[in-house]
Order: structure tokens, then C-alpha cells, then sequence
């Protein structure tokens, strides 16, 4: 094994600094990837929302609506679309842990014209 | 060498440069994969995305289908943030419209295409009979339902062929008073009736499996000879033309095609949906089966020798929309449409001309007026064992033929 040439105690400062920083960036990327990663509520609240699309089409209740879950809200924002009253603008929010995790749009018809 | 300058040999740089590359490959795999992660999620994600923007783009087409110009793209955004760019269009198919919406993004789309006509906000009659002066007689087991819309001179009983009106009533409905023309048709829908459409090519007998998307640029097979579709699959954004006949023997399957000719010929048990557009005769023969969403389109042209009809003979059945017109109409001539007996047409029929109805209509008739051949006579506005009945769907859609306030509604998803 090659050996490099180095003072033992300034070799070894320098060794437990790279090593400090290997922690650090580590905790740093652990930190990173998991908050990346998308909470299992909100995919939960995902598969939802087509369920939830359908029932605000065929009950033409289109109304604001707030579904609270133990893991997810979902917030429904229902309004005009661009002055058309022919249509409406339907936003769905995920929030998890006070937090808008995902987020879709979609134009509906208004039935009841 | 003095003892404080010994160096002692270590290998602790080595060891700590050692573990920062290993460490360094993991942390970089680490992110790799959360890349890759990212990327997957967001492709589904985009794939979600897109898919709900088509959607979201038909909607839009269907609310602002007027101002929307034909056979050409328009690029929207539908929400003013994020992915929401669509590129919608649409084009005549016979007597309906496709939508098409191509959500794009990118290198990716997704693209939906429906076929729309259109659904009375005003509540269609279900009998029209124009105001030529005669009233409407009633014979047999005829049975009027719904809003009936007829001349001033009214409704009566009448006795031909040894049947007198069975009924209790003359109307199981409404009465109103009719105009001395049928309500206005819509002018551009017949201008585009004539469009062509799709890649032109000659057509061949040996043809066997013919299926074209309507996502993609359709086929325009067309003959000056007549055209026998026999034991052949047509299917999706086909025109089949001939400058002569068309005949479709009961062996062929067709689904969505338009037929285009001066005269058509469905041979018995045929079963199927199309659109039919002729401009001298069409000619349904019995126990046929036309399915939703069919059309029968006769628009005269000129005038020849006969007058111009549609024929549908007994126990036929058809669901979608007939109507006749004549560009140059001859009092002498009238264009003409027979039902037979036990043949029942679900939706609109519309008949510039004379009806001669003795099977069902189940939904709306606009018609100039009625006539009736007996083996020993003729007669004008008599009625002998008709039905039009009420019982059609709020929610049916046919084709947009009246100039009158429409909802754009889909038929069917064509891809």
C-alpha cells in the first residue's frame, strides 16, 4: 500500500474535517431526498381527484369545497372561467402538513345553463 | 535527523481521501437516483398533466365552437400558467363536426379527438307540419305525441281504406300553430357537407380491412363507377364516392364512414353505422339496422326526370338523423321520403319536401307535407297507422341542421 508523507496530528485534522464534511453533506442529501420525495398522503389525495372530478360533474355542484382527511386536505376551487359562463375553472389543491403538495386544473362545462 | 523532525509515516490522509471517494460516489448515486426519481414522477405527472389538458382543451372547443375556425389549428393556453398549452381544431365529418385537442408540451402530446353535433336548448318539436292550407287527417291507429306544431286549418278524423281513426284523443300532446315554411336550416352545415376531405385515392374492389384513425389524415376513396362494398371492413375516417351508385352488401362492416354518391343501396340486414349523402336517391332495404350516430343526408341538386327521395322499407331501424333537401326545389316534384311499415327511425327527420309515413318516428319530423298512395288513390296530409312518439332522450344529440341556438355536445370519443 503506498503511504503518503504527512504529520500525524496535521494529517489527522485534516482527515476528521473531510470526514466532518462527509457527515454534513450527507445529512444534508439524506435531508434533501426526502424532502423531494412526494408524501404518501398526497398520492393517496391524487388518485382521488378524478373521483372527485366525476362527482362535481354529474351533481353540478359547483361550489368551493374542503375535504379534510387524516393525511391530506383537499381544497376545491370552483369559478368562472374567463367570464364564460358557459364553462367553469375547477383547481384542485393537496395540501399535506400545511403544505400545497400537487396541484391540477380543468375546465368542466356548466350544465346548468 | 533530531527526534521533532521525525516524521512518522501514516496512512490517515490516505484512509480519509479514500472514504471521501466512496462517500462522494454514494452521495452522487444518491442524487442520480433522486434525479431519476424526479424524472419519472414528473413524466407520469406530464402524462397526467396532458391527458387533463386535452380534456380540459374539447371543453373549451365545445364552449367557443363558433368563433372557432374550420380545418385549422388554433394554440390556446388554457390556464395562463404552467403546462397548459393545447392546440385545438375542428373539421366537418358529413353531417357532424369532430373536435380534436392535442395537448403539447415539449416533445410530448397527447391528443383526444371527439365527434360532436349538436343538442336543442330550445326543445325540438315533435311534429312540424308546414302551413300549406290543408289539415292533417287522421286515420287507422295513428298516434301523435308530444308538441305538435300544425297548420291553422287544424287536425281531423279521416276514413281510407276501411279504417277509421282509433285514437281518443287526435293529439297526446300539445297543438300550435306552424309557419308556411319550415323553420330555416343551417346554410354552412350544407355548404360542408360537400367538403373533401382526407388523402384521395382510387378505389379497389380488393380492398378487404381498411381502418384509418381520426387522429390521423383520412382516406378519400372515390370511383366514377359504381361501388359494391361487399365483405369489406371500413372503419374510422374513410369517404367512399362515387360519381354513379353505391350498393353495401349485408356482409360489410362499417363503422363512422361517409358514403357519397347520387344513388345509395343498402341491401337487407345490414347492420352498422354511417352517413349517407346522395343527391337522387338513398334506398334502405328491409331489416336494416342503421346505428347511432347514422345520417341520411339526399340535398338535390338539380332536377331530373324523378323526383329525388330517400326509401326505407320495412322493419328497418335507425338511430340518428334524416333529412331531405332540395337546392332547387319543383313544386311538381317534390323530394320525398317513405318509411314503411314497422320501421322506426330514432331521432330528427327533416323533409323539405313530402313524408310518407307509415312506420315510427320516435323523436321530431319536420316535414312540408305529409302524403299517403293506397292501392286506389292518393292523398295529401293523411296520416294511416303513423306514430310519432316522445319517448327520445333529453339528452340525444343529432346533427346541427336548424339555424337555432345549439349546445355542442359529444357523440363519441374517436380514439
Amino acid at each position: 500500500m503506498v503511504k503518503l508523507k504527512a504529520f500525524t496530528l496535521f494529517d489527522s485534522l485534516i482527515a476528521v474535517t473531510i470526514t466532518a464534511i462527509i457527515m454534513s453533506t450527507l445529512s444534508l442529501s439524506y435531508g434533501y431526498l426526502i424532502d423531494s420525495d412526494k408524501p404518501m398522503g398526497s398520492m393517496v389525495a391524487q388518485a382521488e381527484l378524478p373521483k372527485l372530478l366525476n362527482n362535481l360533474k354529474e351533481s353540478k355542484s359547483y361550489f368551493n369545497e374542503s375535504i379534510d382527511k387524516e393525511a391530506y386536505k383537499i381544497e376545491q376551487i370552483v369559478e368562472q372561467y374567463k367570464g364564460n359562463t358557459k364553462l367553469f375553472l375547477v383547481t384542485f389543491n393537496i395540501i399535506v402538513n400545511s403544505k400545497i403538495t400537487y396541484s391540477e386544473q380543468h375546465l368542466i362545462e356548466n350544465e346548468e345553463r | 535527523m533530531s527526534k521533532i523532525g521525525y516524521r512518522v509515516k501514516s496512512s490517515a490522509m490516505f484512509y480519509a481521501l479514500f472514504l471521501l471517494s466512496i462517500v462522494s460516489i454514494v452521495i452522487a448515486g444518491l442524487f442520480q437516483l433522486s434525479s431519476l426519481n424526479q424524472q419519472l414522477e414528473f413524466k407520469l405527472e406530464l402524462e397526467s398533466i396532458l391527458v387533463n389538458n386535452s380534456k380540459s382543451g374539447l371543453v373549451y372547443a365545445k364552449a367557443y365552437f363558433q368563433e372557432l375556425p374550420s380545418n385549422q389549428e388554433t394554440t390556446i393556453r388554457l390556464f395562463d400558467k404552467g403546462i397548459d398549452s393545447v392546440v385545438i381544431s375542428k373539421r366537418n365529418w358529413g353531417g357532424y363536426q369532430i373536435i380534436e385537442s392535442k395537448a403539447v408540451h415539449n416533445s410530448n402530446s397527447f391528443t383526444k379527438v371527439v365527434l360532436v353535433g349538436s343538442q336543442d336548448e330550445t326543445q325540438l318539436s315533435n311534429l312540424y307540419l308546414a302551413d300549406q292550407g290543408r289539415p292533417l287527417s287522421l286515420c287507422g291507429k295513428t298516434r301523435l305525441e308530444g308538441s305538435c306544431l300544425l297548420p291553422k286549418s287544424g287536425i281531423k278524423r279521416a276514413y281510407i281504406s276501411g279504417q277509421n281513426y282509433q285514437g281518443t284523443d287526435l293529439i297526446y300532446g300539445s297543438k300550435h300553430d306552424s309557419k308556411k315554411q319550415l323553420p330555416k336550416i343551417n346554410d354552412e352545415l350544407i355548404l360542408n357537407l360537400n367538403l373533401s376531405s382526407g388523402q384521395k385515392q382510387e378505389w379497389n374492389n380488393d380492398i378487404e380491412d381498411l381502418k384509418v384513425p381520426f387522429d390521423s389524415i383520412g382516406i378519400h376513396l372515390f370511383s366514377n363507377n359504381p361501388i359494391y362494398i361487399n365483405s369489406q371492413t371500413l372503419k374510422g375516417q374513410i369517404v367512399v364516392e362515387s360519381a354513379d351508385s353505391i350498393v353495401v352488401s349485408s356482409n360489410s362492416v362499417l363503422a363512422d364512414v361517409i358514403l357519397k354518391s347520387p344513388k345509395i343501396i343498402i341491401e337487407e340486414n345490414f347492420r352498422g353505422s354511417f352517413q349517407c349523402l346522395a343527391n337522387q336517391n338513398i334506398s334502405i332495404e328491409k331489416n336494416v339496422v342503421l346505428e347511432y350516430p347514422s345520417v341520411l343526408g339526399l340535398v338535390e341538386t338539380k332536377n331530373g326526370l324523378k323526383a329525388s327521395s330517400i326509401y326505407i322499407s320495412t322493419n328497418v331501424q335507425l338511430i340518428g338523423s334524416v333529412f331531405l333537401l332540395s337546392e332547387s326545389p319543383d313544386f311538381r316534384k317534390p323530394i320525398k321520403l317513405s318509411v314503411e311499415e314497422e320501421s322506426i327511425i330514432n331521432g330528427f327527420v327533416y323533409c323539405d319536401g313530402q313524408t310518407e309515413l307509415k312506420g315510427t318516428i320516435n323523436g321530431s319530423l319536420y316535414t312540408k307535407s305529409f302524403y299517403l298512395k293506397t292501392a286506389s288513390s292518393a292523398y295529401q296530409n293523411h296520416l294511416l297507422n303513423a306514430k310519432i312518439s316522445d319517448n327520445l332522450p333529453d339528452e340525444f344529440i343529432s346533427i346541427p341542421l336548424l339555424e337555432q341556438s345549439n349546445r355542442i355536445k359529444t357523440i363519441k370519443w374517436l380514439n
